[in-house]
């Protein structure tokens, strides 16, 4: 299973397929209610090709057309890459007080008092919503949750404790790789997921997992340091109007 | 030329489509999404929205979809009388809102608030309620029958059946109905900020549209090509 608007990159072999034959993408998820799927069908092959109204059905049909001198840069079941992770972790900051396993920010995804979705409310302050700050015209503003330094390498922590939802996460500006996919209550490792390998941006969350984030907040290819405010959200729409949000800046 | 005709083709069959799947038993004319996104979207939410009967706090009867929110830019929100942890900061804050509204867009804008329980709070529950918070007018308390209220909350995606610790959740649903343009925000948001969301929808201000419905070329739609 992906989230919404998680990604993957997948390669295709069509070299053993007659010429005339006819692949289809499917989507085998049954969702037909906004809170979450309903099961993945018996057999994915038998799927109309017009969804219906619960969401089965083909996405994306391929024709293979003709054939191609064979140079494939590919060796089905070769390992594309052994040099992960990319971010050493033994060059993160410090991890903060009383985190475990360490990490340098930690994003708790929960309900506030009101039910209502939002990230890290209860802190200690007092329920803290994601706050947009002044109205137009005047500059925005929005509260920032928390400032990274360019050029510095950090782990971050994204809990869900809860086993009612899980959340596609979206953070902008950064890919970050996950470490490690652990039990929020037990602490054990879950391991990752063949989804979850791979520089990423969107991750989804599960229902009481915690998930372990390194990157490094790198400039741009010029003198760009792309400085300035960037947002993590949840990308479930609902759950990200009624402020499941934080800003995060990245500072010289 | 060629191409032109194409695509006119295209559009026509889809939207006829769209018109056997959404009809059944009578046609009705379904927006072309290439021309007005809008009002399409708006068509295709229209059923979201249960017309169900409620009762206003001055006991006048209303219909829900045909008397609260077609043709109108609405707040939706969900209440109690009784309610002592979030609707006495919420209708404050709610209050704050509108005035900031009445002072921008005079009139333009409904606030629509539902009791979660509705067998306790009647007509006159409702009228003492909004005098001691002195909202303005424009703003209606509404009360139903609880299987009516639970449903519409359940389309508005402001109910989760399986929790059982909130009963209302601390969100406003904020909706420009011919649009079709709907979104919620937390209902603590400060008032300045739920106020120019809201004016975003009408059209004195500039928004992401500049205030004029968008047009599909704005959407850059290819389907059908």
């Amino acid at each position: 299973m992906i989230a919404p608007a998680e990604r993957v990159e997948v390669i295709v072999d069509f070299s053993g397929l007659a010429i005339g034959t006819k692949v289809f993408l499917n989507n085998c998820m049954v969702q037909t209610d906004g809170r979450k799927p309903a099961g993945v069908v018996a057999n994915c092959a038998t799927v109309p090709q017009v969804p219906g109204s619960d969401g089965v059905g083909s996405l994306l049909s391929f024709n293979v057309a003709f054939s191609w001198p064979d140079a494939s840069s590919f060796t089905p079941g070769q390992t594309l890459r052994t040099d992960f992770p990319v971010y050493n972790p033994a060059e993160a900051l410090p991890p903060v007080p009383g985190s475990k396993p360490g990490a340098t920010h930690d994003w708790r995804f929960e309900r506030g008092r009101g039910g209502e979705w939002l990230v890290n409310c209860f802190n200690g302050a007092g329920a803290q919503a994601f706050d947009p700050g002044p109205k137009p015209p005047a500059p925005e503003n929005p509260r920032v949750d928390a400032k990274c330094k360019v050029g510095t390498t950090e782990i971050w922590r994204l809990i869900n404790g809860s086993g009612g939802w899980a959340h596609p996460v979206h953070i902008h500006r950064n890919q970050f790789q996950i470490l490690d996919r652990v039990d929020s209550g037990s602490g054990r490792s879950l391991g990752l997921l063949p989804t979850q390998l791979g520089l990423k941006d969107v991750f989804r969350l599960e229902q009481n997992t915690t998930i372990l984030l390194i990157t490094k907040y790198t400039s741009g290819p010029t003198s760009d340091k792309q400085l300035g405010k960037y947002v993590m959200h949840c990308h479930n729409v609902e759950h990200e109007d009624m402020a499941m949000m934080i800003v995060w800046e990245v500072t010289p | 030329m060629h191409k032109a005709v194409t695509i006119t083709l295209a559009v026509v069959l889809a939207a006829a489509t769209a018109g056997l799947a959404a009809g059944g038993k009578h046609w009705e004319k379904v927006p072309d999404p290439q021309t007005d996104y809008q009002a399409y979207t708006a068509y295709r939410l229209r059923k979201h929205f249960p017309n169900i009967e409620l009762t206003n706090q001055d006991g006048k009867k209303l219909r829900f979809y045909e008397d609260l929110i077609k043709g109108k830019i609405v707040v939706i929100q969900f209440m109690f009388t009784d309610c002592t942890r979030l609707c006495p900061m919420v209708t404050p804050n709610l209050v704050k809102v509108q005035q900031e509204l009445e002072k921008e867009a005079p009139g333009e804008v409904n606030i629509v608030s539902i009791s979660v329980d509705p067998d306790h709070d009647k007509p006159e529950a409702l009228k003492a309620y909004a005098t001691k918070f002195h909202v303005g007018p424009r703003w209606q308390f509404l009360t139903g029958r609880k299987s009516d209220v639970k449903r519409l909350r359940r389309e508005l995606g402001v109910l989760d059946p399986e929790e059982t610790t909130y009963e209302h959740m601390n969100v406003v649903t904020i909706g420009r109905e011919p649009t079709g343009q709907w979104f919620c925000m937390r209902a603590l948001t400060r008032p300045d900020a739920i106020a120019y969301n809201v004016l975003r929808l009408t059209n004195r201000t500039t928004g992401s549209t500049g205030g004029k419905p968008a047009s599909a070329s704005q959407f850059r739609l290819t389907a059908g090509r």
